[in-house]
């Protein structure tokens, strides 16, 4: 039977409050990283100090081929606001009151961002996952929860209560979004713990750069030994989208849906450097569907080319 | 990445293509409509793909000395 009820000791064997003099202090939020709770494989989505934590390590978070696995970092935290509302407590007749439970533990972040419409909606995206959140604080320690295997895990979002807030620019104020979620119930902060900036190897997680979605239009049907596409981000005007540039032909790969392989680029030049590209490749027969893609990972560089794969053109003499 | 007269070649590309298949490509973007796409008209086919099947070491030099086909004897 266990000894405690909640997080209270019945069985006398309290705790020593004694603290080091020594013990480094967490700092103020630098970056702030979601990561879903579960991999695609159903463990959970944690980090191991246990191991080298060097750059590969690194980048096996970061920038993972498998979305699901990967941590989303939101650089450049401006703003940090923690709070804790008072436990709920019951009043009994005859005065005594009772903590029956702590109160709801929550965050408002404020980023600064040209187009904070846009960062909204990918930020909502995520409201109704079951996501994680770690700080990286600005000495480039990072901060979540440890779990029962020793592993660091993001502090668990409530679900739905995430809210990014848009405040476009005024005339006292450029354009900001305000972000503030929940801690979970279950994600109480005396199981904050985290992993020193001095355990990761030849790297600081104060330099981990954000991954950009990249999207794919052909010019016109792809032709049987080349053609025109433009490859673009999220952001920018309706019509037009900021370009990605400076992708090489070892980076892409053209993809043949009907007779299923892949078809090595020989050229592929953004000459003006616009995001739109002349490729060039063996020929390929009329009237099947192809495609480009990223070049056995889809991650090149600070972009993630999985959404080019999506898009696909039929290919026309 | 191979460069030749200013355009970037993927070696793995080159590799994987016939001459003649090559020959086709350069000769459609050297004719290109699209401006932005053409190659420049010095580019010979023929010329540019035995250089870039050299710089990837694929490159055979034709042998000078006329076919002889062994007769018996030299066996």
């Amino acid at each position: 039977m266990s000894t405690t009820i909640g997080i209270c000791s019945c069985d006398g064997n309290i705790q020593n409050l004694g603290k080091p003099g020594c013990l480094p202090e967490l700092q103020a939020p630098a970056t702030l990283v979601f990561a879903l709770r579960k991999k695609e494989d159903g463990t959970d989505n944690c980090i191991d100090p246990s191991v080298t934590l060097d750059q590969a390590a690194v980048d096996a978070l970061f920038k993972n081929e498998i979305a699901r696995d990967r941590f989303l970092p939101l650089l450049s935290v401006k703003g940090y606001t923690p709070e804790q509302a008072d436990p709920t407590t019951d009043e009994a007749s005859n005065g005594d009151i009772d903590i029956v439970r702590e109160g709801v533990e929550s965050a408002v972040f404020e980023f600064r961002c040209a187009n904070p419409n846009t960062l909204k909606a990918k930020l909502k995206a995520m409201a109704c996952l079951d996501v994680t959140v770690f700080i990286i604080d600005t000495d480039g320690n990072i901060i979540g929860e440890a779990n029962t295997a020793g592993k660091l895990c993001g502090r668990r979002v409530a679900k739905n209560s995430l809210n990014a807030k848009v405040l476009p620019r005024s005339f006292d104020g450029v354009n900001k979004i305000e972000l503030s979620y929940n801690y979970d119930l279950a994600s109480g902060s005396e199981k904050v713990d985290y992993i020193k900036a001095g355990d990761f190897t030849d790297t600081s997680l104060l330099d981990v750069e954000a991954l950009n979605d990249v999207n794919i239009e052909f010019v016109g049907n792809p032709g049987l030994s080349g053609g025109t596409f433009k490859l673009f981000l999220d952001w920018g005007s309706i019509g037009d989208k900021i370009p990605v540039t400076g992708l090489t032909p070892t980076e892409l790969i053209g993809y043949n849906q009907d007779t299923p392989g892949t078809v090595t680029l020989l050229t592929c030049t953004d000459t003006v450097l616009d995001g739109t590209y002349i490729y060039t490749h063996a020929a390929e027969s009329a009237g099947e569907i192809f495609n480009i893609q990223g070049n056995g990972a889809t991650i090149q560089g600070v972009y993630d080319t999985k959404r080019l794969a999506s898009v696909s053109g039929t290919l026309t003499a | 990445m191979v460069e030749i007269k200013g355009v970037q070649f993927n070696p793995e590309g080159v590799r994987k293509m016939s001459k003649s298949a090559f020959v086709k490509i350069v000769e459609t973007m050297k004719d290109s409509s699209n401006g932005r796409a053409k190659w420049p008209q010095s580019m010979d086919g023929e010329e540019v793909y035995d250089q870039l099947r050299k710089e990837i070491g694929l490159y055979k030099e034709p042998s000078k000395e006329p076919y002889k086909k062994k007769s018996k004897k030299d066996k």
